[in-house]
This record gives C-alpha cells, sequence and structure tokens, in this order.
C-alpha cells in the first residue's frame, strides 16, 4: 500500500448508554508519528479498537484510502493494533507468534524481528508466560515493528518496560518509519520521554477530539513567562494564564496565546525570560482547564 | 475457500487438536479401569468407542465454548476478518468432529483385539445399522461444538447475552439428540417411542443438517458485528 490515508469523519461511538466517542473527526497520513493523547477514560483505546475494526462506529465513517476497513480482507491486515495482553497463559514463544504474525502479514520481516530481539536483549525461544512484564512488552513493541503495516498503533506498548529498553524502542520507532514509511500512532502517559517522536499530536478529552495539530505549531500555542515577580504579573496581566509557579522572588507563568511584536519588545526591555511550553505541560493544562482554552 | 480461511482452519485445528491428545489418553485410562473393576454384561461388550461417545460430544462443546475466548482476539489482531473466523471455526470443528470420530474408532478396534475388551458399537443392544450411529455421532458431536459455540459468543457479548445463549444451546443440543436418539434406539427422554419412530434415517439427516444450518445461521448473526474487547 502506498500513501495511505487514514480519515476519521465524524465517527461516534455509544456502549450501552454510554457515549463513549463523539463527532471524531480525524486524518493521518503515511510517513507520519502521531502522538495520541488523553487522560485516563478519555477514549484513546477505544479509537484505536475502530481504527483496528476490532468495532465499528455507532455513527460516521472510519476509511483508509477511501474504503472502509472494517471487515475488508485486503485492509485489515494492513492495520496493526499493539496493546498490553495478559500473556499469563500464552505458552508460545515470541518466535511463535512472530512466525505466526508472518503466515498472515506477508510484510513481517522476521530477519528485522530477531534483530530487534537481540536489541532488546530478550530470548525469542522462552514461553511468553515465563517472561517478565517489561519483556512481554517488547515482544509487543517487536511484533509490530517488524509488521511493517501501513498503519501501526501502540497504545502504550512501553508499559513495563526499563528505561534502556523505552529508548531502545523510541530509535527504533523512528528508524522503522525510515525503513518503511507507515503511519504510526503512539498512545501514551510518557508524554515527556516521546514528545520528540511526534510529528502530530491528537488530544482527545471526554471523548472529543480537542487538537490535532503539528507538534511545532501546537508548542506554539503557549509560553512560559519567567522573571521578577511583579514584572511578570504586568506583563501577564490580560493574558490567559494557565499555570502559576513562585519560587522565592521570582515567578513563572504559564501563558497560553501568541504574543506579538509589541509584547516580544516589552518582555525583551523587562528582562523577561521567555521560553516555549513542553507538551506535557501544555496536555495537563489543556485537560484540566478546557474551558480557558477555547 | 481463500487461503486465510485455510491457514486459519489449520491453526485452530492443530491447537484443537493438541487438546484431544490429553482427553483421548485420558479416556483410554479410564476405559482400561473400567473395563478391569466393573463387571457387568453390557459394560463388558462395550468397545472404548461406545464409551467415547458422550465424551466426545462434551469435549467438542468445551472446545466450543473455548473457541471465542481462544481465538478471536488473537484472529482480528492478525487482521482476520470476523467472517474468516466464523467459516475458519466451522471447518475446524468439522475437522476435529470427524478426527475425534477416526482417533476413537482406531483406538477401539485396536483395543478390540485385545480379549479384555469389548467391540459394540454402542452400550446396549444395537438397534439401528453401524452407519446410522455413526452419522448420527458425527452430526451430534459437531452440533455440540457449534452449540458450544453459540455460548461462547454469547458470554463475550455479554453475561445476559450468555444466560441467553445458554437456553439457545440447550434447546439446539436437546433437539439433536433427541432426534438421533429417536432414530437410533427408538427413545425421546427415555421413554419408548419406538412406535412412532419413522425409521427414515435420510429424513433424521435433513432435519438434523436443517438444524445445523439454523445454528450457523444464528452464529453468523452473532459474530458478523462482534466488538472485540481490549484490556
Amino acid at each position: 500500500m502506498t500513501n495511505s490515508v487514514l480519515e476519521i469523519k465524524n465517527a461516534s461511538l455509544d456502549i450501552k448508554k454510554d457515549n463513549v466517542l463523539e463527532d471524531i473527526t480525524l486524518k493521518m497520513e503515511q510517513g507520519k508519528v502521531y502522538g495520541l493523547l488523553g487522560r485516563n477514560g478519555a477514549g484513546k483505546t477505544t479509537l484505536l479498537s475502530l481504527i483496528a475494526s476490532f468495532r465499528k462506529p455507532t455513527r460516521g465513517s472510519i476509511t483508509i484510502d477511501g474504503q472502509d476497513p472494517y471487515e475488508n480482507e485486503a485492509l485489515m491486515p494492513q492495520v496493526d493494533f499493539l496493546y498490553e495482553v495478559d500473556y499469563s497463559e500464552e505458552y508460545r514463544t515470541p518466535m511463535d507468534l512472530c512466525k505466526l504474525t508472518k503466515r498472515y502479514k506477508d510484510n513481517f520481516d522476521l530477519d528485522y524481528a530477531k534483530t530487534l530481539f537481540q536489541g532488546f536483549g530478550i530470548t525469542y525461544d522462552k514461553p511468553i508466560n515465563r517472561m517478565s512484564k517489561g519483556q512481554q512488552a517488547a515482544v509487543n513493541a517487536i511484533i509490530g515493528l517488524a509488521s511493517n503495516s501501513a498503519i501501526t498503533i501502540f497504545d502504550e506498548v512501553t508499559n513495563g518496560m526499563d528505561a534502556p529498553s523505552r529508548e531502545y524502542f523510541y530509535q527504533k520507532v523512528l528508524e522503522a518509519n525510515e525503513r518503511h514509511p507507515r503511519t504510526m500512532i503512539l498512545s501514551t502517559h510518557i508524554v515527556s520521554e516521546m514528545e520528540y517522536l511526534f510529528d502530530e499530536v491528537i488530544i482527545i478529552h471526554h471523548g472529543r477530539v480537542l487538537v490535532q495539530e503539528p507538534l511545532d505549531l501546537f508548542l506554539e500555542r503557549g509560553f512560559r513567562v519567567t522573571g521578577p515577580e511583579e514584572k511578570v504579573a504586568e506583563f501577564t496581566h490580560n493574558m490567559d494564564v494557565l499555570a502559576r509557579q513562585n519560587l522565592g522572588p521570582t515567578r513563572s507563568d504559564m501563558v497560553l496565546g501568541r504574543m506579538d511584536e509589541a509584547q516580544q519588545a516589552k518582555a525583551r526591555s523587562s528582562y523577561l525570560n521567555i521560553s516555549p511550553l513542553k507538551l506535557q505541560e501544555l496536555f495537563i493544562r489543556m485537560t484540566e482547564e478546557k474551558e480557558s482554552m477555547q | 475457500m481463500n487461503n486465510k480461511v485455510k491457514l486459519a482452519t489449520m491453526d485452530f485445528s492443530s491447537q484443537i487438536f493438541k487438546w484431544t491428545l490429553w482427553y483421548l489418553p485420558i479416556m483410554v485410562i479410564i476405559y482400561i479401569l473400567v473395563s478391569i473393576f466393573l463387571s457387568d454384561p453390557e459394560i463388558d461388550g462395550m468397545s472404548f468407542y461406545a464409551m467415547s461417545l458422550s465424551a466426545n460430544e462434551i469435549f467438542m462443546l468445551v472446545s466450543g465454548i473455548l473457541s471465542v475466548f481462544m481465538f478471536l482476539e488473537l484472529s482480528i489482531s492478525l487482521g482476520l476478518t470476523r467472517r474468516t473466523f466464523l467459516r475458519s471455526m466451522l471447518l475446524t470443528g468439522g475437522i476435529i468432529t470427524i478426527a475425534l470420530a477416526v482417533i476413537t474408532g482406531i483406538i477401539s478396534v485396536i483395543m478390540g483385539l485385545m480379549p479384555w475388551f469389548g467391540t459394540g458399537l454402542v452400550m446396549g443392544p444395537l438397534e439401528s445399522s453401524p452407519v446410522a450411529h455413526v452419522i448420527g455421532h458425527l452430526l451430534t458431536t459437531f452440533t455440540f461444538f457449534l452449540g458450544g459455540f453459540i455460548i461462547s459468543i454469547g458470554f463475550y457479548r455479554g453475561f445476559l447475552g450468555g444466560m441467553i445463549s445458554i437456553v439457545l444451546s440447550l434447546c439446539i443440543l436437546v433437539a439433536i439428540d433427541s432426534l438421533w436418539m429417536w432414530q437410533t434406539r427408538g427413545t425421546v427422554f427415555d421413554m419408548d417411542v419406538t412406535q412412532y419412530a419413522s425409521g427414515n434415517l435420510f429424513m433424521t439427516i435433513i432435519f438434523s443438517l436443517f438444524l445445523i444450518f439454523f445454528t450457523i445461521a444464528i452464529l453468523q448473526s452473532l459474530v458478523r458485528s462482534v466488538p472485540v474487547k481490549v484490556k
């Protein structure tokens, strides 16, 4: 599949009487890494399960290159959905699972999978139920990376991995997309660690899309002003301040919005330090103070 | 049959076949112990095949119950459609039913050559042709698998669905069992109905197939839109 485009148009999902997802509209393109962020229960996994055809939306549509992937024999193998799985009853080895995946997914690269096993430092001939949680998570990550599917979804796949394994995974995500460009969706709570991987950020809150933007553009939504308390207070007086921190006589305000040239000049003349926000800061504030963002 | 259906059928069948490798030796041990320690004319003449008839049905019922929980999520993760999953499971049920009957039959013949074990195709007197018994056994065992499959998909969809599916499954299983008891033994729920028995094997097969297709239609409607649960 080349230049695949995933489009979600006004998709909603009701489960019994609960409206879990409402009016989701997103567009994702091949070759990009999308960071899917949201608080617990926001609907991230549910949204991903719609993309992976695990569920069908109640309303709206999901298409890959204009075709509905649900029950589509050609498209369903093109989507890989990796999530935390209970492997306590899984007696097969990681290599068994890789070979099984290879049987159904032609693009699965068994040799690359072996290289990844070495990189993660785990053996592939030991039953998975006898592996640690971190090793099991690495097995999931390897299957996703080696699958080379047009759409690869990792839902909190680093849960349980130690720091070196997570770092190795992040490197391989970037490499994998260079080797075999695809649409990669990473859902995570470890925002600060994974920020640099994202080309675009998607934030969902209470089952609705709050943001879909390129990361650099998104980070320009706000800034941090640091300096003497009185000067910072005067500078941010009429601004949308998301959070405030004080350390002795120094104050740091997190502000939502973009500065015009006059404000930039004023900040310089007042010797205020202006710095960009981090994704995690913005994400926390946006999902805490949703009303003030709109 | 497309390639994915073939692959999935092979994988599901080999997995369930591994379970039979546990089940059959246990049945053989039970049969040997029963033959040695129980002394009754009916048991003395009973073959391993005769003793395994009901056990095979229960084994297939359990296999059906496990089917959705063992294979549905894996299948969708591997990119199979629900339709492919259903077709593969149905073929798997058929293959295991036949394999189980053949292996049970072979063990029965081998054990029947020894002086300590019986050779009777059923427990008690044989009241219809061996062919009718074998066909009845195959169709009934396969329906037990489908009954388990319905319970499995019912519970996968939710508790209420599971409870309803148990009732539905029981009705189907009682129906097929009664049909073949009537055909081969002339009894229904232990009541002698020989005088009403048609004795028409062809009609019994037709009714059985109708019941099987009815069950498959229910399964199709339940599997077609089943949401796969994550976490």
